[in-house]
C-alpha cells in the first residue's frame, strides 16, 4: 500500500516539475494523470532493489567511469573519421559475461555500446554478440572495468 | 558563465559534426552505426549542459537534466536495435552460438564480418 502511494506521489511531483506551476487545478490533474499512468503500468520488474542505499556509491562510481569512457570513445571516433586512411577491419565476436541478472546485463550492453570501438549487436541470456571496429578494441574487451563494478553490484544484491 | 556555455555548446557541435562525417565516410552500415551512436550521445549532452549553464538553476534546467538522462538510456538501445536489424537483414547466417567450456572464463571467438550489402 505504501509503495503504491509513493509511486503515485513521485509521478505527481514529476508532472508538477514539468508543468512549472502550482495551482489547485494543476495538482488535481497531476494526481489524476499519475493514477492513470500507475494503473496502465503493469510491468513487474522491481527496480528498487538495484538502487538500494548501500549500492549508491558504486552507482556513482559507475557513472563516472562510463562518462570517461564515452569521452574517450568520441575522440576515437573523431580520430578514425577524420584520418585520411581508415584502418578498420570490422569483426563480430561472442562475449560470455559473468553477469546473470537481466537488468544489469541490459546496462552492461548499453555501456559496451558507448565504449570505444565496440557495439552490442545481439544478446542471448549472458552471451553478447559484439561488433568491433578492429582487433585492438576486441582485445580491450577482455578486461572491461565496468563489468567488474556491475559484478560487484550483483554480488551485493541479496546481502 | 557565458564563456563556459559557449565552449560546451561548441564542443557539442564539433562532436555532432564528427559523427556526421563518420556516417558519411564509414564503409558499411554496421560501422556507420558506431559513429552515429557515440557522437550523438556526447554531442547532445554537451549542448544541453551548455544550455543549462546559460539558463542558471531553474525548472527548465531540471527538465533538461531529465532529457539528458532519457537520452543516455535511449540512444544506445536504439542503436542496438538498428544494428540487430542490419545483422538480421544482411543475409549472413546467424551461426549457432557455441557454449563456453568454462562458465567463469570469458573467451573470445572471432569470426570475419563480411561486407554488409
Amino acid at each position: 500500500m505504501t509503495s503504491k502511494i509513493i509511486k503515485i506521489l513521485s509521478l505527481t511531483v514529476f508532472f508538477v516539475i514539468l508543468s512549472e506551476k502550482i495551482s489547485l487545478l494543476n495538482i488535481i490533474s497531476a494526481v489524476t494523470i499519475a493514477y492513470i499512468v500507475f494503473k496502465i503500468n503493469t510491468t513487474n520488474t522491481n527496480i528498487k532493489k538495484y538502487f538500494s542505499f548501500h549500492l549508491i556509491l558504486k552507482w556513482i562510481f559507475f557513472t563516472g567511469v562510463l562518462f570517461k569512457e564515452v569521452v574517450v570513445a568520441n575522440f576515437q571516433v573523431a580520430k578514425i573519421a577524420l584520418s585520411p586512411s581508415m584502418d578498420i577491419k570490422p569483426i563480430i565476436l561472442d562475449y560470455h559475461s559473468k553477469i546473470k541478472d537481466e537488468f544489469l546485463l541490459t546496462i552492461l550492453s548499453n555501456a559496451i555500446t558507448l565504449t570505444p570501438g565496440t557495439m552490442t549487436v545481439d544478446i542471448h541470456d549472458n552471451l553478447l554478440k559484439i561488433h568491433c571496429l578492429n582487433e585492438t578494441y576486441a582485445n580491450s574487451l577482455k578486461d572491461i572495468y565496468m563489468e567488474k563494478i556491475l559484478f560487484d553490484i550483483e554480488g551485493e544484491l541479496n546481502v | 558563465m557565458n564563456i563556459i556555455a559557449v565552449v560546451l555548446i561548441s564542443f557539442g557541435l564539433f562532436f555532432f559534426f564528427v559523427g556526421t562525417i563518420g556516417v558519411i565516410r564509414f564503409p558499411d552500415a554496421l560501422t556507420r552505426a558506431h559513429g552515429a551512436a557515440k557522437c550523438d550521445t556526447l554531442g547532445a549532452v554537451l549542448s544541453l549542459l551548455g544550455l543549462i549553464v546559460l539558463k542558471g538553476f531553474s525548472p527548465s534546467s531540471i527538465k533538461l537534466l531529465m532529457v539528458i538522462i532519457f537520452l543516455w538510456i535511449a540512444n544506445p538501445t536504439a542503436t542496438h536495435m538498428i544494428a540487430r536489424a542490419i545483422l538480421a537483414s544482411s543475409g549472413r547466417e546467424n551461426k549457432t552460438l557455441g557454449e563456453s567450456k568454462d562458465a567463469n572464463k570469458t573467451e573470445l571467438t572471432i569470426e570475419e564480418a563480411g561486407e554488409v550489402k
